[in-house]
Order: C-alpha cells, then structure tokens, then sequence
C-alpha cells in the first residue's frame, strides 16, 4: 500500500467511526481540530485500526494518537506499508 | 437493513447508531440511565442499536463516572432529574473498594480480615442505595452482578486462601442476590454469565481502562449490550404467551409416520437424549407459564402412540394446551390454535426445524415469531433459549399457575359443550350456575403490584381506558389516598383463574369518584363477574359516602368487548365519552348465579 492509500483508508475509518462524511476528514485532522472526535471515539477509532489492519497497539503507544499524522506514522513504524 | 449482532464490527455498531439516534421513527421512546463504577459511555453504541432492533428508541443519561450513590441519592442528580424508564447499575469490586483490595493483598492476616469486612460494608452500603432509590422512584431499576477479576494478586493461591479475590466477590455477589429477593423490583443481571460466554480473556482490555477508565473490551460492551438489550425488552414488551412445535425432528430424531413409534431416534444416551434434553427445555418454559401446543403433519394415532407409551417421552398429552396433527398447513394450524386459546398471534413462538415450514409461516403469518432450528439437535436448547420473545424478568404467582389453568379451562369447554343450547337464556343459566362462580375483591396490597401492573400492560380487549402502567406506578397510586385499587380474583369448580381483574377508582370531590381504569383478564369474561365486581367496589364506595360514580371509555382498536360496560351497569352518558351513576349504590346487578365476598385489609 502507497503512504497515500494508507492514509485514505485511515481516513474513511475515522469518518465512520465519529460519523462525519469523508470530504470535512482532512489527512491533516486532529482531535484537537475534528468536531466528534473525542477521547471515546478515539478509543473507538483505535479499536476499529486494531481490527482493520492487524496490529496491536500498545496503551502508551494509544496515549500519543491525537491525529491522523500520528496514526500513519504509528502504523509504518508497526510494518504496515502494504 | 442486515440485522447487527455481537458478531457484527464496532465501526458498524458506531455507524449504525447515529443514523437511528437520529432517526427514531416510529419505535417506542425509551430513557436509559447508565450508572457504573466504570466509564459507560462505550457501551452506548452497541446498547442503542440492540434496543432500536428491538422496536425502542433510546435516549442515554450517563452518570458521572464512579459516582454509583451520588447518583442513585441524590434528587437533583441527572439520574433522578431524568426521570429514565430504566436504571442500569454496574459496578466492579476494583473501583468500590479499590484499598481494601491493597489491603487484601497484603496478606497480614488482621488486614484481609478488616479489609473483608469493609468490602462487605461497601456492597450493603451500596444495597441499601438501591433499595432506597426503587423506593421512591418509578424507574425500572436493574442491576449486574459484580464481574470476576481476570486475575488476582494471589496468583494460583487464590483457590483457597483467605485472602481469595475471586471468593469475595462470589460471597458480595450472593448478598446482591439476597438483597434482590426482598426488593419490590430491582432485578439482577448476571453478568458472569454474560462475559463467561465470551470468556474472561476476550472480556478485559485493559489498555481501555488506563486510557479511559472503561477497562471492558469491544467484544464485552458487543455482548453486554446485546444481554442488556433483552433484559430491558423482557421488562417493557410482552413475553410470547405460546411455543407451538413441530414433531418429527423436533422433538424427536425421525420419522415417526416412516420410522415407526419405537424407530425414532430419542433416548437417554446418545443423540437422541439432545431431543429429550429439548424436551425438558420446553417443559421449563411451561412452568414459566409458556402455553405449549403442537402443530405436525402426521397420523395422530402415530402421534398418540409416541406420546403415551415412549418411555424416553418428557412431554405427555396433558401437557399440551392444544394441537394439530393432520395434513394442513402450518400457517392453518397456527390461526386455528390461535383461536382455540383465544390469543392473539403475536404472542405465539413458532418452532420447527424445516426452513419450508418456517419459510410459509413467515411469510403468511409475520406476527409469529419463528424460532427455525438448526441442523445439529445438539444445538436446539440454546437456540431456543436465546430467543428474546421468551424473555422474563419477573415471574407472578399466575405465570406459575397458568398451565394448569389452561387444564381447566379445557374442562369448562367440554362442560359447556356438554350443557345445552346456550342461546336459550334458561339454558345459559343453568350453565352460568353449574360453573359455581366465587369472585373475591379487595383493596390491592404491596404483593398484587407486579400482577397489576402485568394485567394493566397486557390487558387488550376488556379495558375502559388502556392505561399502562409500571409497578412502580401502580404502587405509588396503591399508597396515595386520593385512590382506591381493587383486585379481582375468580375461582370456579374447575381451578383457580387468579387474579384476573382491576378497578381503580379516583376521588373527584367528596362525594364522587372516577373510575380510572376497570380491565377484566379475557379468560374470566361472558360469566358476569365484571358485574360481580363493579357491585363490590360500588358498595365499598358507598360505605365511605360516595354518592356518585363517573367514568370515560377510550376507544381502541381491540377493546370493542369493554364498550357496553358501563350502559350495561346503568351508567348514562352525560358529554361526550364521560359517563356517571348514581345515587350509589342504585339498582343491583343480575349476579345471582356468583358468590361474591370482598375483603376491606389492606395490610
């Protein structure tokens, strides 16, 4: 998988898991920026990456994701590229 | 739209439940507070969309975490303030007594002694916070038993030391199950066996509780709420009153017309004790107060034979409210069943292990639920067992005896077919007497609240006003002066119908009551015991100086048998739909054929 396509797919997740279309879900969202996306539905979105993509992250690993960025970024240094 | 179910993913779940928390369409209204010693707030997806699959349309008030007394105490709390149709309290021994657990572990024998007896102090503290809530409040209030820890600090020691986590929790658990038993509707839900299903290590994630004070994992909140679901349809939708079942492959392996009486596959060993294992599920559900019938294409004398003289048989003839063994559809079966026990279709179970016959009835009969077995009978029991139509959270004294009620009324039948020409008033009479019909009214006391307030929700077709209520409803009306509740119970020389009727009766001003509601359960009807009934209370009334009776009839769909009764009982309409007798008490009614006792204790 392309960084981009990575990217995309974490996207569309987060869309679903706080319920905003996919067009207002930048690459560049945060927590701090996305209405919706609160410290519950980033347990929700955290869980929902576990599933989609195989991975296991660990709870100080959980603590740093506030953004997109962050996530891609956890996601790479976990192997998943493809 | 696919059904979700605990298989089902939680981005679905997420998904699913904004658009019907958005959409609440046509379902039921329903307010659920959600009250833990643990961060609830994940539950809320996976609960809502369960509860929506069920016909409600939920609204959520979560309570401020870890605040289980603050909520349940305090008045102006969102609890409270609320005013949710269902609490729901879940605790965890971890957040309750999260010290003495340190001390527990210490091991230091005087300090697992104290930090025992705290732990015990806790759990009654907590008790006695939901005691007092259901006292004073309306909502229906369920409560979880305390989950087991995945793992205590004593490590294998724990099987038998003193300091053994998991053997307090059991003992905290028990008082739970005692406190429930002298509750007047706090229910309990166990939890172990929800999240023993999906085994301890699937339950606990607890990266979730560092991270968000809710250490339950997605898999746990799937099937908790899917447990939490049913119990709170078992306490607000009617139960299916009739398990009509199939026979060859259903309750026994084979076919009886081919196989002969003795060549079905049923026994204590072996296969076929999965089919005598199904047959005592279905009994157990008859204790519960589930009619059973049967419905099976086949010869009866075969039928007969299996059913009188199969020494592996659990169910007998007598066990049976009715039957149809013969050549006719399933869906022809089930309507002439239906009409036989005089319940309505959508409170019939249907089972059967052919996809055909489950297929017609479907289709022809969607108000029936289907329960469709599956190819292995190894798996019948928790097929039948998960369905929800079968649900109960309470049992009244009638559930307990409605079976052998249902005998009785089969008698009644054969004694009226058996009397003469009942169209002839003579004749009808002589029947109406022969019955030896006893009607005892009184005052409603604290232990007839669960049965009143079933027959206030269940009662269709003899209801002036179809007013349902709570048993937390009907019991604050029982105590509140301004009301007088009466009870109804009939017995004849065939059985005991219980309780089968109310009348609740409202002071308008000093000399003039309302009738509020007045519902007889069907089986007692056309017998004159409503007449029977209406004199009582009427010459209670009169006792304390009511001059006059008023009462309002709301029409329905299904209560066209209520609506002669008050110009029957010499009621005349005054406006509109508000009618009025009186002087009280006036003229009797024609009840000669009844004794009728009333009793004014009230206790």
């Amino acid at each position: 998988m392309s960084p981009d396509a990575l990217d995309a797919r974490l996207t569309s997740l987060l869309a679903d898991v706080i319920g905003a279309s996919l067009e207002s879900v930048g690459a560049d969202a945060s927590q701090s920026t996305t209405p919706g996306w609160d410290s519950v539905s980033n347990l929700g979105f955290i869980a929902a990456v576990e599933d989609e993509f195989g991975v296991s992250i660990l709870t100080a690993e959980a603590m740093q994701l506030h953004s997109l960025a962050d996530m891609s970024a956890l996601l790479r240094r976990k192997g998943v590229t493809d | 739209m696919q059904e979700l179910t605990v298989q089902s993913g939680s981005v679905e779940f997420q998904r699913r439940w904004r658009e019907l928390r958005d959409h609440p369409g046509e379902r039921r209204p329903l307010c659920v507070a959600l009250v833990g010693s643990f961060t609830l707030d994940t539950l809320v997806p996976y609960l809502g969309c369960f509860l929506a699959q069920r016909g409600f349309a939920p609204r959520f008030i979560i309570a401020p975490f870890n605040q289980v007394y603050q909520s349940l105490l305090d008045v102006n709390g969102v609890v409270r303030s609320g005013k949710p149709d269902v609490v729901l309290v879940l605790t965890r021994l971890e957040d309750l007594c999260a010290p003495q657990l340190q001390r527990l572990a210490t091991l230091v024998p005087e300090a697992v002694q104290s930090a025992r007896a705290e732990a015990h102090d806790e759990v009654a503290r907590l008790c006695s916070a939901l005691l007092g809530f259901e006292q004073v409040e309306t909502s229906a209030l369920v409560v979880g038993t305390l989950p087991a820890p995945v793992s205590s600090p004593l490590g294998l020691l724990d099987g038998s030391h003193p300091a053994s986590l998991h053997h307090l929790v059991r003992e905290l658990n028990l008082t739970l199950w005692h406190t429930t038993q002298q509750a007047r509707s706090m229910r309990l839900v166990d939890i172990e066996a929800v999240l023993g299903l999906l085994g301890t290590e699937r339950t606990w994630d607890h990266r979730m509780a560092y991270l968000a004070g809710c250490p339950l994992s997605t898999a746990a909140l799937r099937s908790l709420g899917a447990r939490l679901a049913r119990v709170v349809g078992a306490l607000f939708l009617p139960t299916a009153k009739v398990v009509v079942v199939d026979l060859d492959n259903t309750l026994w392996g084979g076919i009886v017309g081919e196989d002969g009486p003795q060549g079905i596959v049923l026994g204590e060993t072996g296969l076929g004790a999965a089919f005598v294992a199904f047959q005592e599920a279905l009994l157990s559900l008859r204790a519960q107060g589930v009619l059973l019938a049967v419905a099976s294409k086949n010869n009866e004398a075969d039928v007969f034979e299996v059913f009188d003289s199969h020494p592996a048989m659990r169910l007998r003839r007598e066990h049976w409210a009715a039957s149809r063994i013969g050549w006719q559809s399933k869906s022809t079966s089930l309507k002439e069943l239906a009409e036989e026990l005089s319940l309505g279709l959508d409170s019939f179970v249907f089972v059967d292990d052919s996809a055909t016959e489950c297929a017609e009835v479907r289709r022809l009969l969607p108000q029936v639920t289907v329960v469709e077995l599956p190819p292995d009978p190894a798996r019948y029991v928790e097929v039948l067992r998960s369905e929800p139509a079968l649900d109960r959270m309470r049992l009244t004294a009638e559930d307990l005896m409605r079976a052998v009620a249902y005998d009785a009324e089969k008698a009644r039948a054969g004694a009226q077919l058996a009397a003469a020409d009942l169209s002839d008033p003579g004749a009808l009479r002589a029947h109406l007497k022969s019955l030896e019909l006893k009607v005892a009214a009184r005052r409603l006391r604290t232990c007839d609240v669960p049965r009143a307030a079933q027959l206030t929700q269940k009662t269709n077709q003899f209801n002036l006003t179809t007013i349902r209520r709570s048993e937390a409803e009907v019991e604050l009306l029982r105590r509140d002066p301004e009301w007088s509740l009466y009870v109804l119970e009939v017995v004849d020389r065939f059985g005991d119908y219980g309780q089968t009727g109310l009348i609740f009766a409202r002071r308008a001003d000093a000399h003039t009551w309302h009738l509020d509601t007045v519902l007889l359960s069907c089986r007692v009807l056309g017998r004159g015991v409503e007449s029977a009934f209406l004199w009582q209370v009427i010459e209670d009334l009169t006792g304390r100086g009511v001059r006059t009776l008023t009462a309002r009839v709301v029409p329905t769909a299904k209560n066209g048998p209520v609506m002669d009764f008050l110009p029957r009982h010499g009621f005349t309409c005054d406006v509109q739909d508000t009618w009025s007798r009186g002087p009280l008490p006036g003229q009797p009614f024609d009840i000669d054929h009844i004794a009728s006792e009333f009793s004014r204790d009230e206790r």
